[in-house]
């Protein structure tokens, strides 16, 4: 499937996880835009390096947008950031690491999970990151207020 | 005295809201605290986890008022989250009065029940955006939204309030395997794409976000409790995938 399919179904996925976990309908459209440019990052930094390093910039990346749209909106934080983290979890590498072990190769098993840990700490480190640094832009804030 | 007392239903009634809309511990608390100083409490001291919160407030007579609310169920309602967290800060700016809070927060409570069934075409077309980014035709897209509807129907329709959350996912996550598996005898789509687009939809999305939020805000026990929550629902998850397939004999 051609990459321009990909970058449409991203946008879907997103799209359709905002209005599952019941995200308002004036802000399901820039949930699907933070989803979306988190899948590309991640799809191209991928390509050419280090997974772990791509998939923490693209959350960074999600993290950041979702911050500045959070702004922008008025809105709270999660509103654009649950749906465009969706796009990025390492549902595949969990499963072979559940099939690996399924079928008896152990060895496999914990390497492609150590693997998937890998990822979903790269997801929340990037998360991490950009809500810490908000927030303690806020704190100050509210200090000198 | 009467208007203390309704000021603290209020209050309970709002963390409880948010709460049961899976919001992060410190938006609960900074809510709470910021509504009751706005409220003419002199002291205000909140206490949260993700299953429950105490509150004491202290009047500006020296009335002390304590409550507890325990949280038995949640969902993922972002909605809600925003729609409260709005309504709390018109009234902390001093915009909107008692009542207007009051009925704010009821009408939100008294949510109309979501359409079990758009849930589902929703969670559907979920799948099947997965299952190309997977890199599956267009046809197993197809084959997909019919995976993540049946998937999502029955989630929907199980996870009424107290069944468990896991045995839910556990049984979901069985019926994407047994799906990807007809799926892959009948037309030959591979059995991975199907059970790993038909199962996104039941990744713990919010607990997971939620708990890294929760940890850098400070709140140990709530981050932990969430985050083990994730992990138990991704567990859950494996084993309803590997029981179908180790039965299929993969």
């Amino acid at each position: 499937m051609a990459t321009g399919w990909k970058i449409v179904a991203a946008f879907i996925a997103s799209l359709s996880f905002a209005t599952l976990y019941k995200v308002q309908s004036q802000q399901i459209m820039a949930a699907g835009i933070v989803g979306t440019i988190g899948w590309l990052i991640n799809y191209y930094l991928s390509q050419y390096g280090n997974d772990v390093v791509a998939i923490f910039a693209a959350a960074t990346a999600v993290a950041l947008s979702s911050e500045i749209f959070a702004r922008i909106r008025l809105q709270p934080v999660p509103v654009f950031l649950v749906p465009g983290i969706i796009p990025l979890v390492p549902g595949g590498q969990a499963y072979q690491t559940m099939l690996s072990f399924l079928q008896g190769n152990y060895l496999a098993g914990v390497e492609q999970l150590v693997n998937t840990l890998f990822l979903a700490g790269a997801i929340a480190g990037g998360i991490m990151l950009v809500s810490s640094l908000f927030r303690q832009r806020k704190i100050i804030q509210e200090k000198e207020t | 005295m009467y208007q203390n007392e309704k000021m603290v239903s209020l209050i309970l009634l709002t963390g409880e809201l948010l709460l049961t809309s899976g919001a992060e511990i410190y938006r609960v608390e900074e809510t709470a605290e910021r509504m009751g100083h706005t409220a003419g409490f002199t002291d205000v001291e909140v206490y949260t986890t993700p299953t429950g919160f105490f509150l004491t407030l202290v009047s500006s007579s020296g009335h002390v008022f304590t409550r507890v609310r325990r949280v038995r169920w949640s969902d993922n309602n972002l909605a809600n989250i925003a729609r409260v967290n709005a309504l709390a800060r018109q009234f902390a700016a001093g915009d909107i009065g008692l009542a207007q809070l009051e009925a704010g927060l009821l009408e939100i409570k008294e949510e109309l029940p979501v359409n079990n069934y758009f849930q589902s075409i929703v969670g559907g077309i979920g799948s099947g955006a997965f299952a190309i980014i997977f890199g599956g035709s267009l046809v197993q897209a197809l084959y997909t939204i019919l995976v993540g509807f049946c998937v999502k129907l029955f989630l929907t329709s199980y996870n009424k309030k107290g069944t468990s959350r896991f045995i839910g996912s556990a049984l979901g996550a069985a019926i994407a395997a047994a799906l990807g598996l007809l799926g892959n005898t009948l037309w030959g789509f591979p059995h991975d794409i199907t059970i790993l687009s038909g199962v996104m939809i039941l990744v713990p999305g919010v607990a997971m976000t939620v708990a890294i939020r929760d940890m850098i805000s400070g709140e140990l026990v709530s981050g932990v409790a969430r985050g083990a929550e994730a992990i138990t629902i991704a567990v859950a998850v494996a084993a309803g995938v590997a029981f179908i397939l180790g039965l299929g004999g993969f």
